[in-house]
């Protein structure tokens, strides 16, 4: 119970830290957004702006903005985007399944590689088979996501045309057409995952190998798969649980680009978007509910721990 | 003083010692592990030579017999690479000689990989190091700010810099440095609360030392081996972050264009001349790979050097 509350007021610190810096910096941004929306209506004098100015709350005092803002965000308002005038809450819903899409096949698909790979080297360690994997994983760490996107694109859709170059087909549109549209990008952001994770897993079951009770199980004749899958594999899994959480925000960050050359409506578009058109209600919102995703999941990373180890558990 | 473990540690990254120097451990090892620890692989080897060869010749580009990167040559536009002896790597659809741009672009993707660190360095270290070493109401303010910091979407804090500031080669350095200052600190933070309990930092009390003293001559020293190597791998870290950047059409404006730039530029065209993208993709893959074996190799070296303590 202390574990928890140490934990809930940590979130809400840090909750509030990251909602001021969005919000002054999302105010530091030169350009404004009354000019703005006045030049699209064609006139720009300047009783309009002021007009507009007062409209949006912006010519209060910064303290009472952001206070006016809170208040309607707990009140589950996050307000109306200044571009087209639709709730916020729209424009999210419309791009967060594509991007969830692509996160969920890209942590899927990693994980269906990396954890075989991993259990199939340790017994193996560093002969042939591991280093030629620690070079891959090497290799895979050092590109770019943005590169890899640009080789599929020009293998899968230029050269040989399996598929789509760029787009995105939505699931309602049936499921395989929707995943095929997702299949260049989603390698694109694996590649790092894949190395993360196999070198994670890798490194935490070499431990766990060293442990006692593995040669007890060794001595009472189990066989190496037996020991590396029925009894290694779970205790190792606490490190890679942590990677797999942090890298639920690392995707949903560094997805952008991948989202921008591969043309997906996602959140990564819709946040540069918003950027680009000063639609401050629509980036506060975004940059919210990154801080949010990153806190929730490293609360569940925690509660998986507690799961998985005994020793977690009772130390809280 | 001088005879305590750790007070004799270098400050410089753990490059094995030449003779002029030799550390005290080493003098008494057998000659045969000595010459196992100097050996440097040769994936490492080949990494400093591509490093060191693509360094120079970004450094020597403005001189070298190669056209201006910016200038366009209309009687080869879209030259294949290795057709054409007076533009080895090929042109791009507007004729300008992609190996100078590769060279030009090379020193600004550098710059911003190189410059960016420092900054985070020279912010990030001390600032963790006095977190950890004294702890307190002090170090509960840093964590919260490098907490939130990385709660805080890195590139969302970019593109804002990056508009506020008006994208340029400074401002983008200074931003990629402010982003990247949390990392150091966090690791600089736990790397000296490790020290700050350690015999000689205790001796250094003793001996009347001020804790700025003792944060710059016993405890930076040490955690140089741990952030040092990690700083290296950052370089590589901000070089693909910059590259981000100007996918998004925020990074180094033109003319001085990056190796993500030149992506860019030929991003539109990579359904009929594919090479645009793929010679400074190649190029900057192996100088990012190159990186990585330089910082793995470092901090191999310096798990050794710990565990020798």
């Amino acid at each position: 119970m202390k574990f928890f509350l140490s934990k809930l007021t940590h979130l809400i610190v840090v909750f509030f830290g990251i909602s001021v810096l969005t919000f002054l910096l999302i105010r530091a941004l030169p350009g404004d957004p009354a000019l703005a929306l006045a030049a699209q209506s064609g006139a720009a004098d300047p009783q309009l702006i002021a007009e507009i100015r007062s409209d949006l709350g912006l010519d209060l005092p910064l303290w009472q903005q952001y206070a006016t803002w809170m208040l309607n965000i707990l009140q589950g308002n996050f307000g109306e985007s200044y571009r087209n005038n639709q709730p916020v809450v729209t424009g999210i819903l419309n791009s967060l399944p594509v991007t969830a899409h692509l996160v969920f096949m890209a942590q899927v698909v990693s994980l269906a590689i990396a954890v075989p790979v991993a259990l199939y080297v340790v017994p193996r360690r560093d002969g042939w088979l591991d280093r030629t994997v620690a070079v891959i994983v090497f290799a895979l760490q050092a590109i770019p996501n943005y590169v890899l996107a640009m080789v599929g694109i020009s293998i899968f859709a230029v050269a040989l045309g399996w598929l789509p170059a760029v787009g995105y087909t939505p699931l309602s549109q049936g499921v395989w057409d929707s995943t095929a549209s997702l299949i260049l990008p989603t390698i694109a952001v694996s590649g790092l995952l894949v190395a993360v994770y196999i070198r994670v897993l890798r490194e935490s079951t070499i431990e766990t190998l060293r442990m006692d009770y593995i040669l007890v199980g060794r001595s009472l004749g189990y066989s190496r798969r037996q020991l590396l899958w029925n009894f290694a594999l779970k205790p190792s899994l606490p490190p890679l649980v942590t990677v797999v959480g942090l890298h639920v925000g690392v995707l949903l960050g560094g997805a952008v680009v991948v989202e921008v050359i591969s043309g997906l409506p996602g959140i990564g578009t819709l946040l540069l978007n918003a950027i680009n058109n000063r639609d401050y209600t629509t980036v506060q919102a975004l940059v919210l509910l990154f801080a949010v995703v990153f806190v929730v999941v490293n609360f569940i990373t925690d509660l998986i721990h507690m799961a998985i180890d005994p020793r977690v558990r009772e130390t809280s | 003083m001088s005879n305590l473990p750790g007070t004799t540690t270098v400050v410089t990254p753990p490059v094995p010692s030449s003779a002029t120097t030799p550390a005290p451990q080493a003098a008494k090892a057998p000659k045969a592990a000595r010459s196992r620890r100097r050996r440097i692989p040769v994936t490492v080897r080949i990494s400093f030579g591509w490093l060191g060869l693509v360094i120079v010749l970004a450094l020597l580009q403005p001189f070298l017999p190669l056209p201006d990167p910016a200038a366009s040559d209309y009687t080869s536009v879209r030259t294949p690479p290795f057709a054409n002896v007076a533009h080895i790597l090929g042109t791009d659809q507007l004729g300008r000689d992609l190996l100078a741009r590769v060279l030009s672009g090379a020193s600004v993707s550098l710059a911003v990989g190189i410059g960016s660190t420092l900054i985070a360095l020279l912010l990030g270290a001390p600032l963790g190091a006095a977190a950890g070493y004294f702890g307190g109401a002090w170090d509960r303010v840093v964590s919260w700010f490098n907490d939130v910091m990385l709660a805080f979407p890195s590139l969302i804090a970019l593109i804002a810099l990056a508009t506020f500031l008006g994208p340029s080669l400074p401002t983008i350095i200074v931003g990629m440095g402010l982003v990247a200052t949390p990392l150091v600190s966090r690791l600089a933070r736990s790397s000296a609360m490790g020290y700050a309990q350690r015999d000689f930092v205790a001796a250094a009390k003793v001996g009347g030392a001020g804790s700025a003293r003792i944060l710059a001559r016993e405890i930076l020293p040490n955690i140089a081996l741990v952030v040092i190597p990690f700083a290296i791998t950052m370089v590589a870290l901000s070089i693909t972050a910059e590259g981000a950047l100007s996918f998004l059409g925020l990074g180094v404006p033109p003319p001085t264009t990056s190796w993500g730039g030149i992506m860019n530029d030929g991003r539109g065209e990579l359904r009929t001349l594919p090479y645009i993208v793929f010679v400074p993709a190649v190029v900057m893959c192996m100088t990012l790979l190159a990186i990585s074996f330089v910082a793995d190799w470092m901090n191999r070296l310096s798990d050794n050097r710990e565990s020798r303590v």
